[in-house]
């Protein structure tokens, strides 16, 4: 079980002076201010429980996950991961725990990729059975062969990745911290990764923090989110409560036939016009997507549709305009 | 005891990969022995012009010199490549990894970059040593020979000091130039030559702030039966002692500069 | 003209953006400092032992301790990374981009050089100038004349700098990584342009050597011309050794240039 308590995190960040003038006066003294990157926050999180951490870039998800995994120290609060103080006790924390950041790896570039898996057998100290055990289903579901021998900078990202998540989870974590580890991947690889995800999660029990910008990971995966904003807990709860209540807006994209100055609306209004293209925004309360282009394909030629959901983005924006 | 074998295991994957680049590897050999080719024809080419200096002989100088040499490419295999390039390790976001594993972060680091292209200098420098301590007619004793590893165990440590002190700082801040770590480094291209013929002022400095004279000059003052005057005469015997206290404490300033990157610097 | 003013302020654009970041690492320019300065005084003071006695007819102290302080003065802004920029720009391709621009790639980096060399003279140079000038002795050039061709020729030191770095940053293109290289020439270039020591305490056969190289026009052949040990009837000849030794190397390089862009452009990057 995770406790997290009335954890904050100030960085103390350089003023950078502008101009010449500026710059010479830095050689001299230096000017800092201040930023909370996170405010006092406070969540718990069950054992085997799948949650979402959302927000927009810098709204201090990846500082939170630093915190919860030992990499941080807080400025005030604490995080408690079973029992143990992570930044306080990090190698003990370290052999219950896994992390992995999607943007950055921790396998070892210019070798095979089993090279990765025996050294974390050997770092974590795992029983040989319990690590033979783990790495037969690894290697069925994930399909690891195909690439066991690979110098793993020879790895494409959705085979880097698969290697990612499996090496993290050899030493039967209780927990495991994801930095957005889809990002950059195909549908096809993503889909498998959250699979495994699921499936692993059933079978071991294992709790998973997920941070991502892509909604579909966290729907799929998540049954619990934290929408975190400028440091600050803005919406925790159910995932599906977020969709219906503040994925309000939906924008079409219809290209037409032909050009047509003006449309003609059952609801919703054209927010960007490029001629023969035209983005129409319109409220779920108003009616579907569907009917919205039934309609407008009664009147008007149509060749292409596309339809955007509402941006986490602008779902938090909302939100924190708006509140709860 | 786990740990140690997790050490070693990450020591030889290192190994393999250097091995995997076989070019590079004999390529910095190479480089490597002209390097230090380099720096001896320098120092010979001095001392060849001069006949030694001061009250010091040429193989005198060479003893100098050469007790630099074997301590430096002793620790720099350990300590070049990681606290030295720490840098590098902080902006490619490897070292969050070393912290969320279960051993210690320097010993991860160390054991990853661990350099094996050092071994052909450790060789010339031991082999540099030898010759010219038998050159300056050292007795080879017992107890002068246990000083003499003594000395060259505070030189490493010494060196180790200043990779890891540049390291500790390296969390601090982003660098221009060279690193505190490098400067010291970079003055003892200087104190290869017997401290003696400085002023007082700049002796001390070498003595008590940056005790990079330590190393070399006031072991040998013991070890080659040298007439010189000291700030004290214990000098040469404790030198090797406070050089192998600083590697202590450079182990620690460098475990205090990661927890201040913990806080969030940097 | 209009060329020339676009030319003059790209390039002061590239001193005052080097100045700038130089500025922000604010301790380590200090501390560098420091040491920059401890380090030539122990310089001086390893020459006023070796020489102070006075038994030798071929150098002063005072010689040695002006050499010594020049030295360091010109190590601070020579130097070059042309050749891990070209190495970069070749590799991934992004050279192309540089075929459409108005500057080239290779003024481009010259300029960058020169402005480096600017704003590092600023910064480090001249405070160890200025406290050699304070604390130790620096013999005046004999006249003015031999301060021009100090200068001049220090300048074409750094023409020769740029043009050895891109030329191999070309040539790593072909064999090695460029680091190789750079290791190799920089180990090399140091005996050979008097970068430690002045070429009248070098054996015979080395300093035959290094007159017939380039190098030697970054720090030894402006020191001595400084210190007036070249006269100045050997003026011109070693201004003219400077002028045909940047022809060569300018040579080179744009036939190496030719080869290695065509290669690429076949071969589509």
């Amino acid at each position: 079980m995770i406790e997290v308590v009335n954890l904050s995190k100030t960085f103390r960040v350089l003023e950078g002076k502008t101009g010449f003038v500026g710059a010479v006066k830095n050689l001299f003294s230096r000017d800092y201010r201040y930023v909370d990157a996170v405010r006092d926050i406070s969540f718990t999180v069950k054992q085997g429980e799948m949650l979402g951490l959302i927000g927009p870039n810098g709204a201090g998800k990846s500082t939170t996950i630093k915190m919860l995994s030992g990499i941080l120290m807080p400025t005030s609060g604490k995080a408690l991961v079973n029992g143990i103080e992570p930044y306080k006790n990090r190698q003990e924390n370290a052999m219950k725990v896994s992390v992995v950041f999607g943007q950055r790896t921790k396998l070892w570039w210019d070798l095979p990729c089993y090279e990765s898996f025996e050294l974390h057998r050997v770092m974590y100290r795992i029983p040989e059975k319990i690590y033979k055990q783990n790495l037969d289903e690894f290697m069925e579901f994930l399909e690891l062969e195909e690439f066991w021998s690979r110098p793993v900078r020879q790895l494409s990202l959705g085979q880097r990745m698969r290697a990612e998540i499996s090496v993290s989870l050899l030493h039967n974590p209780e927990v495991i911290y994801l930095d957005e580890p889809t990002i950059g991947m195909d549908a096809v690889a993503k889909e498998r990764i959250r699979q495994f995800l699921i499936n692993t999660n059933k079978s071991r029990n294992v709790t998973l923090i997920i941070t991502s910008h892509d909604m579909a990971d966290i729907e799929k995966l998540c049954s619990r989110v934290i929408i975190i904003d400028h440091g600050q807990i803005v919406y925790e709860g159910d995932f599906d409560e977020i969709r219906h209540r503040y994925g309000r807006e939906r924008t079409m994209v219809v290209e037409f036939g032909e050009e047509y100055p003006e449309i003609e609306l059952p609801y919703g209004t054209v927010i960007k016009d490029e001629g023969l293209k035209k983005s129409i925004q319109f409220l779920r309360e108003q009616g579907t997507a569907i009917d919205l282009i039934t309609t407008l394909g009664k009147k008007y030629v149509i060749k292409d549709v596309s339809i955007q959901e509402a941006e986490i983005e602008s779902i938090i924006r909302e939100i924190y305009e708006h509140g709860m | 005891m786990a740990n140690f074998v997790t050490v070693f295991r990450l020591a030889y994957m290192n190994l393999r990969t250097q091995m995997e680049y076989r070019l590079s590897f004999f390529i910095w050999l190479g480089i490597k022995v002209l390097s230090y080719g380099s720096e001896y024809l320098i120092v010979w080419m001095v001392l060849d012009r001069f006949k030694g200096i001061g009250s010091w002989s040429i193989p005198e100088v060479i003893v100098l010199w050469a007790i630099l040499q074997l301590s430096y490419t002793l620790a720099a295999p350990f300590l070049f490549h990681s606290a030295g390039k720490l840098e590098q390790h902080i902006v490619r976001g490897s070292l969050d990894y070393f912290l969320v594993q279960p051993i210690h972060p320097l010993a991860n680091l160390i054991a990853r970059n661990f350099s094996w292209t050092y071994s052909s200098q450790q060789l010339m420098s031991a082999v540099v040593l030898v010759i010219a301590l038998n050159a300056s007619g050292f007795d080879w004793s017992l107890p002068k020979v246990c000083f003499l590893l003594l000395t060259i165990l505070g030189g490493i440590s010494f060196y180790a000091f200043t990779f890891l002190f540049g390291g500790a700082l390296n969390f601090r801040m982003i660098h221009g130039g060279r690193s505190i770590g490098g400067n010291i480094r970079w003055l003892m291209d200087l104190t290869q030559y017997p401290i003696g013929i400085y002023p007082k002022q700049l002796q001390a400095f070498l003595t008590f702030v940056v005790p990079a004279a330590m190393i070399n000059y006031y072991p040998a003052v013991y070890l080659l039966d040298k007439q010189v005057e000291l700030f004290h005469p214990s000098l040469p015997l404790i030198s090797p002692l406070v050089e192998i206290a600083l590697g202590q404490i450079g182990i620690r300033l460098f475990t205090k500069g990661l927890e201040w990157y913990q806080s969030g610097g940097g | 003209m209009a060329g020339v003013i676009g030319t003059f302020r790209t390039y002061t654009t590239f001193t005052l953006y080097f100045l700038k970041t130089r500025f922000v690492y604010r301790a380590s320019f200090w501390i560098n400092l420091g040491f920059s300065f401890l380090f030539l005084l122990m310089q001086v003071y390893l020459w006023k032992a070796l020489l102070g006695a006075g038994t030798f007819t071929d150098t002063t102290a005072s010689e040695m301790i002006t050499y010594v302080v020049l030295a360091g003065v010109i190590r601070n802004f020579v130097g070059s990374g042309a050749a891990y920029a070209i190495e970069d720009r070749l590799l991934s391709g992004d050279i192309v981009f540089d075929f459409i621009r108005p500057l080239s790639f290779r003024v481009q980096m010259l300029l960058n050089d020169l402005g480096s060399a600017f704003s590092s003279f600023l910064l480090q140079s001249a405070p160890l100038l200025a406290g050699a000038l304070l604390f130790v002795g620096v013999n005046p050039p004999p006249s003015l004349l031999h301060f021009l061709g100090f200068v001049l020729l220090t300048l074409g030191g750094l023409i020769i700098s740029f043009y050895t770095s891109y030329i191999i940053g070309l040539v790593a293109f072909y064999t090695m990584k460029a680091e190789y290289i750079d290791w190799l020439v920089s180990t090399i270039s140091s005996f050979l342009s008097g970068r430690y020591l002045p070429f009248w305490l070098y054996p015979g056969w080395l300093r035959a050597i290094a007159e017939l190289a380039p190098f030697k026009l970054m720090f030894y052949t402006p020191i001595s011309v400084y210190m007036g040990r070249t006269p100045l009837s050997e003026l011109p000849e070693a201004l003219l050794t400077m002028v045909v030794w940047i022809l060569i190397l300018v040579t080179v390089e744009f036939m190496l240039w030719k080869k290695t862009t065509n290669r690429l452009v076949v071969q589509g990057g």
